[in-house]
């Protein structure tokens, strides 16, 4: 499947003790189309990124929304649950509305006037492949035209309890982060976008080869088969998304993809995820 | 007791505010500026009234429950810094 992406935005801020998770009120105003009240940290950094990426461009009224997280809405979370369990109180209304990920999604079609299809998926590692599909099938079925695919993680502080949650070591800086791209099913002119599904690794192995050029970047998927990667890292010259990014997000792979694509650097860039229960997915974006 | 009610008004308004993400400077509402219905500049509803009840019992221990009585409370920040002051001022 081929489509076109117009456009991408990239948010991401690096956070530890001694950092203080910048407010996000005053750029949220200024870049949203309506004022918004009721909103938490989560959907804030959804407006920002989705509003950063379209600007000023009116969408399809019918353009899906298609937001991923690893984590989702964490700190509503932890908020509602210390009402309830911890304070034994009836957890405050914006915080029990704000616990589903799928408010972000209802704000950014409010923002934007959209009444397409609206998905919140959360899964860890791995949501930026799992938004991308999704997308991916609704545009090639032509349910939608237009597709705003977003990649949003939050930090929650204290960052030792956040890291806690996460399994990460002390010494890990954390990041939170909005990413968003902007989809459209058109497969004429530049800025191309394709995904490909192979059920086998070789068949993967052979496109690739057909494809690849001199200056062309490639990442792996945290959540891909080993072997198969160190296989492809042996072979091309992967990107580590760790070396780009210091402080750990959980969709590392989505603040890859989105500045790469902001670098305006020739060359395509390739993502690639899967194993050989999953089977394996190909994205591959051209400037 | 004049002071602590000043103070308690005040603190009504920035709670007002911040609970209802209200984009407005918490002395400029008026004490007895209507907060809720189709009277009230700030139209808030009936989430906000659930959000600011919870947040009351929270910070000074008071129930607003759905009695007309405590309902009431809501009706502007006067009304709201009586029924707070009600058992202390027995």
């Amino acid at each position: 499947m081929t489509m076109k992406w117009l456009a991408v935005s990239h948010y991401f801020c690096p956070v530890n003790e001694n950092t203080h998770l910048p407010p996000l009120d005053a750029a949220v105003k200024s870049t949203c189309r309506e004022p918004f009240r009721r909103v938490d940290r989560f959907i804030q950094l959804a407006l920002l990124g989705s509003a950063r990426c379209v600007q000023d461009r009116i969408l399809s009224p019918d353009c899906g929304i298609y937001i991923g997280s690893g984590l989702g809405p964490i700190g509503n979370n932890i908020e509602t649950q210390q009402q309830l369990i911890r304070d034994g109180e009836i957890p405050k209304p914006f915080n029990f509305i704000n616990t589903l990920g799928a408010s972000a999604c209802f704000y950014v079609a409010k923002n934007l006037s959209l009444n397409g299809q609206n998905y919140f998926i959360s899964r860890r590692r791995g949501s930026l492949q799992a938004v991308l599909s999704a997308a991916t099938v609704d545009l090639s079925l032509r349910t939608i035209r237009q597709a705003l695919v977003g990649v949003v993680e939050e930090v929650v502080f204290p960052v030792s309890e956040h890291r806690l949650r996460q399994g990460l070591r002390d010494d890990v800086a954390l990041a939170e982060g909005s990413h968003w791209f902007l989809l459209q099913a058109d497969e004429s002119g530049s800025r191309s976008m394709v995904t490909k599904r192979f059920v086998e690794y070789g068949a993967l192995e052979v496109f690739l080869k057909s494809v690849w050029c001199v200056g062309d970047r490639l990442c792996c998927a945290s959540m891909m088969g080993k072997t198969e990667a160190d296989n492809i890292q042996s072979c091309y010259s992967v990107e580590s998304m760790s070396d780009q990014f210091s402080a750990f997000h959980d969709s590392l792979e989505a603040a890859w993809l989105a500045s790469c694509m902001m670098s305006h650097e020739k060359g395509k860039i390739f993502l690639i995820d899967g194993d050989s229960e999953r089977g394996w997915s190909l994205f591959y974006f051209g400037s | 007791m004049a002071v602590d009610r000043e103070q308690l008004k005040l603190e009504l308004k920035k709670l007002i505010v911040t609970e209802c993400q209200k984009d407005l400077r918490p002395e400029l509402i008026p004490d007895d500026a209507i907060l809720f219905g189709s009277g009230s500049i700030y139209a808030l509803d009936s989430l906000d009234a659930l959000q600011i009840a919870l947040a009351v019992k929270q910070h000074y221990g008071k129930r607003i429950d759905g009695g007309n009585q405590t309902r009431m409370a809501l009706s502007c920040v006067d009304s709201l810094a009586d029924f707070i002051l009600l058992d202390k001022t027995d």
